[in-house]
């Protein structure tokens, strides 16, 4: 069992009201407030896996979990080098 | 393709895809390049749906500790690598290879669904509702097959896993769909985990995979915002929709009728593209 899971889902289901809001935002708002809504729709869309994979990294730290820390502590290297591969080409 | 077909499609593709288990991308990449989008302008709206059809299972999988996240974060490192290789070389591969690819993806994917198997592990009567959930240092856990019946696992197999996750990881890179329906039958078949913790934790490895992709895709000039909010938008309510569903419609039987679809829509991209 994860500790804390509760919150987890919890800020899930925020991620998830809030992604829906702006992409109804994105999709029917003209201009540039609807392209901003849909732009961070998509920016939701990316952070919130990686957020999960943070948190969890850090719950697995707290509670000496290191095998699994230290493997979530990879994943996150190999997103943040993705994105800064992505972006440098 | 219409904004209002445009929704549609990535509405029920969702609905049906989180009702079979197979993630709705598989369905709506080659409905959209059979409509005429190219292969290359398709793809990030597919992963755009993947991306939100994981955000709209994750709270109640979470709830029900369905997830086994040890094992979603440990073979997720390689799927996560290889998509980043697939979504880079998705750039120089031609427009009809590509289609001809995404062909051959939803055989495969029509194949694999339809031959799904369904319970392996059997519960545990010593075991109770405080046993569900991971365990701490393992690939291991214990999740609720029913009323009052427990079942526990544990991954098998890491090493030939982790393969089928490279594979699925380059697909999504390369052509937009999730790669699903090979990470949930390798985790189910092959690591011998439960089909239902094998699809909500590829449920869960398949956000961080399309995050990897819409990265690049963005950094590519690919993704148009007004499209993919539409489409995000849709398939965070078809993925909810779906979820709610499953309790209603059998899988097994969903599966089948969309390897059927899969079968007439690869054969069709193929056809059309050699």
């Amino acid at each position: 069992m994860i500790p804390g899971s509760e919150r987890l889902a919890a800020v899930m289901q925020t991620a998830l009201i809030a992604a829906f809001l702006l992409a109804l935002g994105g999709a029917f708002v003209p201009g540039a407030i609807g392209h901003a809504s849909g732009v961070a729709c998509v920016a939701l869309l990316i952070c919130a896996p990686v957020a999960r994979v943070g948190w969890l990294t850090v719950e697995w730290a707290r509670t000496g979990d290191r095998r699994f820390a230290l493997l979530g502590a990879v994943l996150l290297g190999v997103l943040v080098t993705s994105g800064l591969l992505a972006f440098l080409r | 393709m219409n904004p209002v077909e445009l929704a549609v499609a990535a509405l029920i593709t969702a609905a049906v895809g989180a009702l079979g288990g197979l993630g709705g991308a598989i369905l709506l990449v080659p409905i959209l390049v059979l409509s005429g989008l190219s292969a290359r302008e398709a793809a990030p709206l597919g992963l755009i749906s993947v991306a939100a059809g994981s955000l709209a299972a994750a709270p109640h999988q979470l709830r029900a500790h369905m997830v086994n996240h040890r094992l979603g974060v440990s073979t997720e490192i390689i799927g996560s690598a290889a998509a980043l290789i697939g979504a880079l070389a998705s750039g120089i591969i031609g427009e009809s290879t590509l289609a001809v690819m995404l062909g051959v993806v939803a055989l495969v994917a029509a194949f694999f669904g339809a031959r799904r198997k369904g319970i392996r592990n059997l519960p545990d009567p010593s075991l109770t509702i405080d046993d569900i959930g991971e365990h701490a240092g393992s690939l291991s856990g214990v999740y609720q097959l029913g009323d009052g019946e427990f079942v526990q696992y544990e991954a098998a197999r890491v090493p030939i896993g982790l393969v089928g996750m490279a594979a699925a990881g380059l697909i999504a890179g390369l052509s937009g769909v999730s790669g699903g329906f090979i990470k949930t039958p390798t985790t189910s078949e092959v690591m011998h985990v439960p089909v239902k913790v094998a699809a909500a934790t590829t449920t869960f490895t398949v956000g961080i995979t399309s995050a990897v992709a819409l990265l690049v895709y963005e950094a590519q000039g690919r993704i148009v915002v007004s499209d993919a909010a539409l489409v995000a938008g849709a398939a965070l309510v078809g993925g909810t929709l779906g979820a709610r569903l499953q309790a209603v419609l059998p899988p097994p039987l969903v599966r089948k009728v969309l390897s059927v679809v899969l079968v007439i829509i690869g054969v069709l991209l193929i056809v059309r593209n050699l």
